[in-house]
């Protein structure tokens, strides 16, 4: 009987993401998510926040726990197919940095370039944002005849990546800076929040008919709702917004996912982790739309008496 | 002022109490009371403890906070949304009996400590407020109210409102059994007097179990979401869940449960929600309830170790000084 399904307390055991199965990299199959860890750091201790993610992923293992028979979005009211994410969820473990070179760029690109051929998803668990070039690159090295990639990039801290002929990307930011490059594209988080439906349209017509790597970096969350990130800003998103964001965003062609910026040695306002939840907690309404794994239930009439 | 009045017995006192109110034992309760009782105990929660120090916590800030008030009580209080000025009502109102005795390995003997403690001030015509604690101990609270009145007034029925980031409403967890923080409000909804169709839940936030929403929706129970609070108002979804609570029921159970404020704001609790539910809407929500005809109240899940900067036990005292304002502030007209 897999692991999982045993009533353990939420923490005993290997903590895979998830809870999901740890595999190889031969392991992986068409349609995975398939995680893996990048402890990099260039600021404070990023290089910890894989392990802390998957900590705090334990506490969605319940979505395909035997306990909790029928996991549900209160808010959307929509129901998850556990066994479908149950089934499609891996995890490879943490990247180690190139022996030859001492970084991690040459791995970065390798495994995302491997596990896109398999057609299934990367999700990296960064890490600091460095890592968005090689991402990109291993993407573009598993789409040679594609129309270049998308990149659309949460963040207030970003450098952009190295971007080629043909790629396109879509920077949210609390102030947004002009490239003059009509490849990049600009857009500040309040405008999301004023003008939703017409900046979705607008992000998707950018991004359209190309492989998409979305990556979430904590900076995009405002500090007020948790305290993991080193660059405060209170222009950024809410949990909500970005949920309402990814569920749109995860019925396009995403390619790839990373998560960034978390330093689990900054509390998050106490000592309960609140940073690393709320950040899991949005990427996962991503993955799961992208996944398909979401059934409607009907509305009941219970707001109406 | 004399030496002695130039001391704080609320600031230096080695004993705190609820509200700074009366330390008394039962025979000194009178109708129309409060009673606090504290129900130290995390025994019942599954993950992050440390619940067992709220209700010192709690008697610590509301003191500070009774203390505040009564001094600018003397200067004139004026409510800044009514603008009316307020005077503070007789503090005697208010009872803290102690703590109920806690048996950590023993949890079926802390149900019986707890739920004759809250009994015991029904049956003297007083409210009884329960400070926790994990969820869990809301149900030996809301036991002893149900027994008492099922004593006293054998055919009263009482609804039943929990604000909270989750539904509690699991029959069992596989390593904690049925008596667990997961299970209080299901063990309530088994209660001879409570009507399960007049139970509502406001601020449940994130993932839940679909099979314990089907069922409360089957029985009639009534689901307002975190979501629900801010679509609809937070004024709002409390008047509709006291009509809900309220129909064919003489009396109401409240049991606020702090986690249902997003996490950003209280952290130190121990299961945390991302609601977005700020002070302000769960104030806005707990002025509804404060007028409410209540048979019960507990406050639980304030955590003081999960937060050192001692925010959260904070905004928790002005959660429980706000559902019993009316019962403290004394409105007393326009200023001169």
């Amino acid at each position: 009987m897999p692991l999982r399904i045993e009533p353990l307390p939420r923490m005993a055991g290997h903590l895979p993401f998830m809870r999901g199965r740890l595999a190889r990299l031969d392991d992986v199959g068409l349609g995975m998510v398939v995680a893996f860890g990048l402890p990099s750091v260039v600021n404070g201790r990023t290089d910890l926040a894989p392990l802390a993610m998957r900590e705090t992923s334990a506490y969605f293992g319940s979505h395909f726990n035997a306990n909790m028979k029928s996991a549900m979005d209160i808010d959307q009211r929509q129901i998850l197919r556990s066994a479908d994410v149950a089934s499609s969820m891996v995890d490879l473990g943490d990247l180690r940095p190139d022996p030859s070179t001492g970084t991690f760029e040459v791995a970065i690109r390798r495994t995302i370039a491997h596990i896109r051929e398999k057609d299934a998803i990367p999700l990296l668990l960064g890490g600091d944002q460095g890592c968005l070039s090689s991402v990109l690159a291993g993407l573009r090295m598993s789409e040679p005849s594609s129309n270049g990639i998308a990149a659309l990039i949460l963040s207030d801290a970003s450098e952009l990546p190295l971007l080629q002929a043909n790629d396109v990307a879509c920077v949210f930011s609390a102030s947004p800076k002009e490239h003059g490059d009509p490849a990049i594209m600009s857009l500040a988080f309040r405008d999301l929040r004023q003008r939703f439906e017409s900046h979705l349209e607008l992000i998707l017509r950018h991004i359209t008919q190309r492989p998409v790597h979305v990556a979430l970096d904590a900076s995009a969350i405002a500090s007020h709702w948790h305290g993991a990130s080193t660059n405060a800003d209170f222009e950024g998103l809410s949990l909500s917004e970005c949920r309402r964001l990814f569920r749109q965003l995860g019925v396009a062609n995403i390619a790839s996912l990373s998560i960034t910026g978390l330093d689990p040695t900054i509390n998050g306002l106490s000592l309960v982790k609140t940073g690393q939840r709320l950040l899991l907690t949005a990427i996962l309404d991503l993955i799961y739309a992208r996944l398909g794994v979401l059934e409607a239930r009907l509305e009941t009439s219970h707001v109406c008496i | 002022m004399s030496v002695s009045e130039a001391f704080s017995i609320a600031f230096s006192s080695p004993v705190s109490r609820f509200l700074d109110g009366e330390n008394a034992d039962l025979s000194h309760l009178r109708r129309g009371d409060v009673a606090f009782i504290g129900m130290p105990s995390d025994a019942t929660h599954t993950s992050r403890i440390g619940t067992r120090f709220g209700p010192r916590a709690l008697r610590h800030e509301t003191s500070l906070l009774m203390h505040q008030l009564r001094r600018d009580a003397q200067c004139g209080l004026i409510d800044t949304a009514s603008g009316l000025v307020c005077g503070l009502a007789d503090r005697r109102t208010l009872v803290d009996l102690g703590d109920a005795t806690i048996h950590p390995l023993d949890v079926e003997n802390t149900i019986r400590s707890i739920a004759d403690m809250t009994g015991a001030v029904v049956k003297t015509g007083a409210l009884p407020f329960a400070i926790g604690g994990d969820h869990f101990n809301s149900y030996p609270a809301c036991l002893g109210v149900s027994e008492a009145l099922a004593q006293n007034e054998p055919g009263v029925r009482f609804g039943y409102i929990q604000i909270d980031g989750h539904l509690d409403f699991c029959d069992r967890l596989a390593a904690w059994g049925p008596f667990n923080h997961a299970t209080n409000a299901r063990r309530c909804s088994e209660l001879p007097n409570i009507r399960r169709e007049n139970m509502v839940w406001i601020g449940i936030a994130g993932w839940v179990d679909g099979n314990d929403v089907a069922e409360i929706e089957g029985f009639g129970g009534l689901i307002f979401s975190a979501e629900d609070v801010h679509r609809i108002g937070a004024r709002e979804v409390a008047r509709r869940a006291v009509e809900h609570a309220m129909r064919n029921c003489d009396r109401l159970y409240l049991t606020i449960d702090i986690d249902a404020l997003d996490s950003g704001f209280l952290p130190g609790t121990g299961s945390i929600v991302h609601s977005e539910i700020t002070c302000r809407q769960y104030l806005d929500l707990l002025e509804i309830f404060a007028e409410a005809p209540l048979c019960g109240i507990d406050l639980v899940e304030v955590s003081p170790p999960l937060d050192p900067s001692g925010r959260s036990e904070a905004i928790a005292a002005h959660l429980l000084f706000e559902i019993i304002r009316p019962r403290l502030v004394v409105e007393k007209g326009l200023p001169a």
